[in-house]
Order: C-alpha cells, then structure tokens, then sequence
C-alpha cells in the first residue's frame, strides 16, 4: 500500500514556522523580563545606598553629589549601563535644608531599561520600561536643628 | 511497506512544550523578583521605623530616670507608638495594604527590634505556586552614648 503523502521534510517546516513564530518571542519575552529585572533590582539597590549616603553627608550640595555617584555605582554594579539615574531628595519637616535633627528624608531614583534587540527601524525612540525605588530615612532627633521653621 | 504510527506533528509538540517551558520560567522569575522587591521595600521600612522607634523611645522616662549605660535605656510603648506614627508618615499602610508590625524591646542589649510583615500578591501564577505568601523583615536600632 502506498501512501499518498510523505512526512519527509515536514519537520523541517514546521521547526522553522514555529520556531519564527513562536520560539523567538518567547525568547525576547524572557530576555526582556530579566533586562527589567535587573533594572528593578539595580534601581532598588541604588535608592537604598543613595539615601544612606546622602543622610551621612555633612550638608545638602554634598549629600545630592554623593547620592548620585552612590546611586550610579549601585546600578553599574547590578549591569546596567549607559543609564543616569534621576536622583530626587525631599524632606520633612523642613523641605529647604534636609540635615536637621528629626528630618526624615525620603530618596527616590528613576530610571529606564532600554528593552533589547529592538531595531531603531522600527523608530526613533526604543521602547523602554520605567523603574523607581523610594527610600524614606529619618536622621534622628539628636542632632543640632540650626535654622528654619518646621513647614506644614 | 506499511507504516502503522505517523509522525507528522511531534516537531510542533516539542516547540510548544520548550515555549510553555519558557514562559512558566519568566513567570516564575517574575514572582520571584516581585517578591524580592516586597521584601526589599519592607527592609527599608523595618530600617527606617527601628530607627525611629530607638530615637524615640531614647528620650522616655527609662532613658532618664535608670541611669546611663553604654547604650540609653529604651522605652517599648514609645517605641511602639513611634514605630505606628512613622508608619502612617511614610503610607506604609497605602502601599502595603495588610501591613502588621510587631515591636519589642530586648532589656539585656537595649535593642528596639521591629518586624513588619506584610501579605504578597503574586502578579503570575504558576501551578505549584503558593496562594497566599507574606513578606517580612526585621531590622533593630539602639542608641548608643559617645563618650
């Protein structure tokens, strides 16, 4: 008996449809979440060592200073490159000078991973994922409060 | 010659099953990080209340009225009630709904100790996974006296 079709080279076929069709975006997919992954855990990292290292700093200017080389060296740390971190410093009680007794000074960083392999054909802007981290940190209240009045 | 099983489709079953396979992977690490991160963000609040709680129940009546030590003598209810209003400051409670927080005093070091622990919503589901998980962290403070 003989049989009206041949499986030969079938498989052949369906390797390179499905494999187009399917196989490649799920790999991007899974590329894509530990790009972001990465991000999420390199940006939470760099919040956590800005704000320890702005509330150590002596003042304001230097505090802001190091808190973006902290948050920059976190997030090359974590391999993510290329990027600059937007570093934002508020504080309460007292919004205008962050290095007082009983402030409590929250530090938050934004950043964005480019998501990979997308050609700029496609573009001129990549898309990208947004990422933020926020760390509150009080300094204490035995410290010299020396100007300003509490704000409301 | 006769062939009795056809083999046409076992190349697509393996692709998909290498897909379900990759896509149960990113899920898991999805949880996974999520996870991670909750637990990232509980430090920071443990941390920072821990702190507040050693600030302030520095300056109850244990502090002055028992002596000085190497450490100031911490007051608990203090603690406690700085721990709770530092909380509330911060919208802890916003961010992580559920949020509990348990606060001590341990006598022999003059430790504050503040666990927060909070349920997680796991944003993938993977069968196998739990259905219900909770996120802690614990950090302590003390106030120490420079000579």
């Amino acid at each position: 008996m003989r049989r009206g079709r041949d499986d030969r080279g079938s498989a052949l076929v369906e390797l390179s449809w499905l494999g187009i069709l399917l196989v490649l975006p799920v790999l991007w997919i899974v590329l894509s979440v530990f790009q972001v992954q990465r991000g999420a855990f390199g940006v939470s990292t760099a919040a956590r060592a800005a704000a320890r290292a702005y509330v150590l700093a002596p003042d304001d200017a230097s505090g802001l200073v190091r808190a973006r080389t902290a948050a920059r060296i976190a997030l090359d740390d974590q391999g993510v490159h290329g990027v600059v971190p937007e570093v934002r410093v508020t504080c309460t009680p007292y919004p205008a000078d962050c290095h007082q007794g009983s402030s409590v000074i929250t530090v938050s960083v934004h950043s964005r991973v480019v998501l990979p392999m997308m050609p700029s054909a496609l573009g001129s802007n990549r898309p990208s994922f947004a990422l933020d981290a926020t760390q509150t940190v009080p300094s204490g209240q035995f410290q010299e409060i020396s100007s300003g009045t509490p704000a409301e | 010659m006769v062939r009795q099983r056809n083999e046409r489709g076992q190349t697509t079953l393996l692709i998909i099953g290498l897909a379900v396979v990759l896509l149960m992977m990113a899920a898991v690490v999805t949880d996974a990080s999520a996870a991670y991160l909750q637990r990232q963000g509980l430090d920071t609040l443990a941390d920072g209340a821990a702190l507040t709680a050693a600030d302030a129940g520095a300056s109850g009546d244990e502090a002055y009225g028992n002596g000085l030590d190497v450490d100031l003598h911490l007051d608990a209810d203090v603690a406690r009630a700085a721990v709770l209003s530092y909380l509330h400051r911060v919208g802890a409670y916003d961010r992580y709904p559920g949020l509990s927080t348990r606060v001590s005093v341990d006598s022999s070091t003059q430790r504050v100790i503040v666990e927060v622990r909070a349920p997680i919503h796991l944003p993938l589901h993977v069968p196998g996974s739990p259905e219900h998980a909770d996120v802690a962290a614990v950090s302590a403070a003390t106030v120490g006296v420079d000579e």
